[in-house]
This record gives structure tokens, sequence and C-alpha cells, in this order.
């Protein structure tokens, strides 16, 4: 059938079509929001997260072991922390100040839950690639559980990713990995900071650039959020500083070891900045001020 | 009609086995792994270059949609390679054997023309692959260890399983 016409037309037609399927491509590849639109269109995404979902589960028979491990890592780091505010508690009740050493032998300190600015929301990861320049993640909460675009996601090893599109049971994170990603960190005590980038060579490292030349730094200094984006508390720790290089004669460029092993991450926490709405209405007033 | 049937077939176990590997088998940033070639690559001769390149683009956009990656890399790079299969193929197999329905694999190529076959159109679309990735050249040398590599595995992972399956199969 194709070989009656003549072989120029044949020729012909697949140019244009080559042209046609590589421009459609390289479209969704630059725009990600219109493929993100697809995703979002619920049902695609859905059929995406329970398949995701079986992979997982796959894999996470024959991980129990680790998750074991990182459950009981996480156990301790919550028990220090309440060792240290029982130690708190104790000290109060010492200083003889009976109303407070009521509130806090009570039911706990007596804080109202709406003075945290941060409220941690627990989610699985049911997709999960390191092997490329792009990577991404899918979670198992979605709008459903208060996920909305734009939160952090962070693991007991560190910062995660940023979430970029939420469907009603899903939502899809933009990882630490990912060539296009940043994320504010300081450096040591002399809180430093600069943004943390990864350069797509190494699973296990990521880079923090842009830290001024004076600023001085010992290699095994702990690399930490610098609170200074809306989308993480400030404080968590994300790695150790490794080699460096100065750029330029102007800043430093420090290789990052981070703590997080990408590759077995299982359980995350997205972080809700409950002051965000505020803190970007400030600024975008700000910014029509300025115009 | 009956080539149609068996290339379905052959499509939806390249993109299930392309899925599973994506899936389970990470070896970190350096290093990906790409079956679904030999797909495109071992199309009948006489099939007609338009229909190897929708072929090749539902297997890139299957493989793009079912597996957390960016969006149209895939299928932007095995287009690519589809649509130089035509010219790479007219060099290396003899004049005879273009009309005819043959299948371009090792059996009938012999080991070494299918070698530089595969070789050149796979380098075509690791290629292509690797800089659609990083969109620019700036990351060249950056990325030189992750071509070659890929390259390589990927060869060698594409010879074993033409020789596995279809070689001794075909015979």
């Amino acid at each position: 059938m194709a070989k009656k016409r003549s072989p120029n037309l044949d020729r012909l037609i697949a140019l244009l079509l080559f042209i046609v399927l590589e421009v459609f491509s390289l479209v969704m590849i630059s725009n990600s929001s219109f493929f993100q639109q697809i995703k979002i269109g619920g049902v695609y995404m859905d059929i995406r997260g329970s398949l995701s979902k079986a992979v997982a589960d796959a894999k996470y028979y024959t991980s129990l072991r680790g998750v074991n491990r990182e459950l009981a890592e996480e156990n301790l780091r919550l028990q220090t922390e309440l060792e240290k505010y029982r130690a708190f508690a104790e000290l109060t009740e010492n200083a003889a100040d009976t109303v407070a050493a009521d509130s806090v032998r009570g039911v706990g300190i007596n804080i109202p839950d709406s003075l945290a600015q941060f409220e941690y929301i627990p989610a699985r990861i049911v997709a999960n690639s390191t092997n490329n320049k792009h990577n991404y993640l899918i979670i198992n909460r979605g709008s459903r559980s208060g996920i909305r675009k734009d939160m952090g996601v962070v693991s007991p090893g560190g910062v995660v990713g940023i979430v970029s599109q939420v469907s009603e049971r899903y939502a899809y994170v933009i990882s630490l990995l990912n060539i296009n990603q940043s994320v504010s960190a300081k450096i040591g005590k002399s809180g430093a900071f600069g943004p943390l980038i990864w350069d797509g060579k190494d699973a296990k490292t990521a880079v923090l650039t842009e830290i001024p030349q004076h600023i001085k730094f010992m290699v095994g200094d702990t690399v930490y959020t610098s609170g200074f984006s809306t989308l993480f508390p400030e404080n968590i720790p994300i790695g150790t500083a490794g080699k460096s290089k100065i750029i330029r004669g102007t800043h430093h460029e420090i290789r990052v070891r981070l703590f997080q092993d990408f590759r077995t991450v299982r359980f995350v926490r997205v972080v809700s900045n409950k002051h965000s709405q505020e803190l970007n209405d400030l600024s975008r007033q700000y910014e029509t001020g300025s115009k | 009609m009956k080539q149609g049937v068996s290339n379905t077939i052959l499509f939806v176990s390249f993109l299930i086995a392309q899925l599973l590997i994506s899936n389970f088998i990470d070896f970190g940033p350096m290093l990906f792994l790409v079956i679904y070639p030999l797909f495109i690559l071992t199309l009948p001769v006489s099939i007609s270059p338009v229909s190897v390149l929708l072929w090749a683009f539902g297997m890139g956009l299957g493989t793009d949609l079912l597996y957390n990656g960016m969006a149209g890399l895939n299928s932007a790079s095995l287009v690519m390679m589809a649509f130089l299969r035509d010219p790479v193929l007219s060099l290396i197999i003899r004049k005879g054997e273009l009309e005819s329905e043959i299948r371009p694999g090792m059996a009938e190529m012999g080991f070494r023309r299918f070698l530089l076959y595969a070789g050149i159109l796979m380098a075509i679309h690791h290629i292509s692959v690797v800089f659609i990735e990083s969109f620019s050249l700036t990351y060249f040398i950056g990325n030189l260890p992750r071509l070659l590599l890929s390259f390589s595995v990927n060869m060698l992972l594409l010879i074993l399983l033409e020789f596995g399956i279809f070689y001794k199969n075909w015979r």
C-alpha cells in the first residue's frame, strides 16, 4: 500500500511527522505545567498513584529491615527531644513557680497548639526516582489530608523536596535531587547561608553555593536549613560539609554529604507553615508598593 | 495483519519490561537503563517510516507517562532514533534485503553488522537523552561519563537480550 506511493512523498510525510512528534515532545519537556495539568486530571494521577503504590509495596516488603532501623532512629530522636522537655519541666518546677509548674505537670506543657508555626503531616512515598537529572517523588497524601502546593517535605534525615502538584489522594513532589531545585541552607554555627542545589552527579551529595569567601568553616560542619524560606523550619540538619573550592575569588562552593539516603527513604513529613499566607501577602504588598 | 499483532505483543512486553527495569533497578544518576530501543531497532525492514515513527512515539510516551521522570524525554529521543533508522539501515543492510520483510536482528544480519547498526542508533538515542535532559551543551564534560557508562551498559544489555531471546528462537 505504502509502496504504491512515490518514495519521495513517503519520505516527506515521515519528515513532517518526525517534526510534529519531536516538537510535541519538546513542548512537553519545556512546559512542564502542561504535563502536570494532565497529571492533575485526577484520573491519570490516581492510576499512576495506584501503579506506583503496587511497586512501592513490593519494594517495601523487601526493605523492612531498613525501614525498621529508620523508625528506630526516629524514635530515638523523638525520645531525646522528649527528655529535653522533661528536663525543662523539672526546671520550672524547681523554680517554685507553682502556676507554671501546674501547667507543666498536668497534661504536658500547656502551650496552645495554635502557637506552633509549623505542623507536620506524615506521609509515605509511593514512587521515587534517583537516577535522573530531574527526580520526582509521589506521596500518598493529597488535598484531602490538607496538603497544598509549595509545601516543604522533610524526612528523619533532612530535606526531601517541595510539593509541586496535588491531587485528591496523592501529591507530586520535586525532589531535592533535581537540578532545578534549590533549598536555602546555612553552614554550622556561623550561620552564613546560601542556596543548596544538586549538581546531578551523585545521589548522596549536594552543593552549597554563594557562601562568602571570608566565612570560616571546617570539613565536617553540619549544614542546616536556614529558615529564610517559608517552606522549612529552621535548623533541620541536612548534611555535613565536605570538600570546597572558591569560585571567582568571591565565594565558597561546598560539597555537602547528605544525611538522607534518597534510595531508602520511605516515610516523610509534609511541613505546613501556618504563617506562609501572611508572609506571602506581606511580600506581595511590598512588591506592589515598590512598583 | 499478522505482523501488526506480533508487533503489538512485542510492544506491550517491551513496555512492561522497561517499566519493571526503571522502577526496580537503580544505579544512581550516572547510569540509566533502557531496553526499549531494541523494539524499534528490530521492527521489520519493509515497515514504512511513518509507522516506525508512530511506534517509537508510542513507546516513548508510554515510558514517560508510566514512569516518573521528565515528561517527553524518552519520546523525543526515541522519535529521533526512529527517524534516523532508515538512513542507517540503508547504509548497513545489503541492497536486496531492503524490500524484504526480514527483521534486522542478529540472526539475519550477523553479529558484526548488527553491532554496528545497533551501536550507531543507540549512540544517537543516548546523546539525545543526555542533551535533551540538560537542555544545553554547558554540562558536556559532566555528562560525558553518564553518556559513556550508560551507552556501554545498555549496548551490553541489548546484545544479551537480542542473543538470549531472539537469536536462538528465530534460528
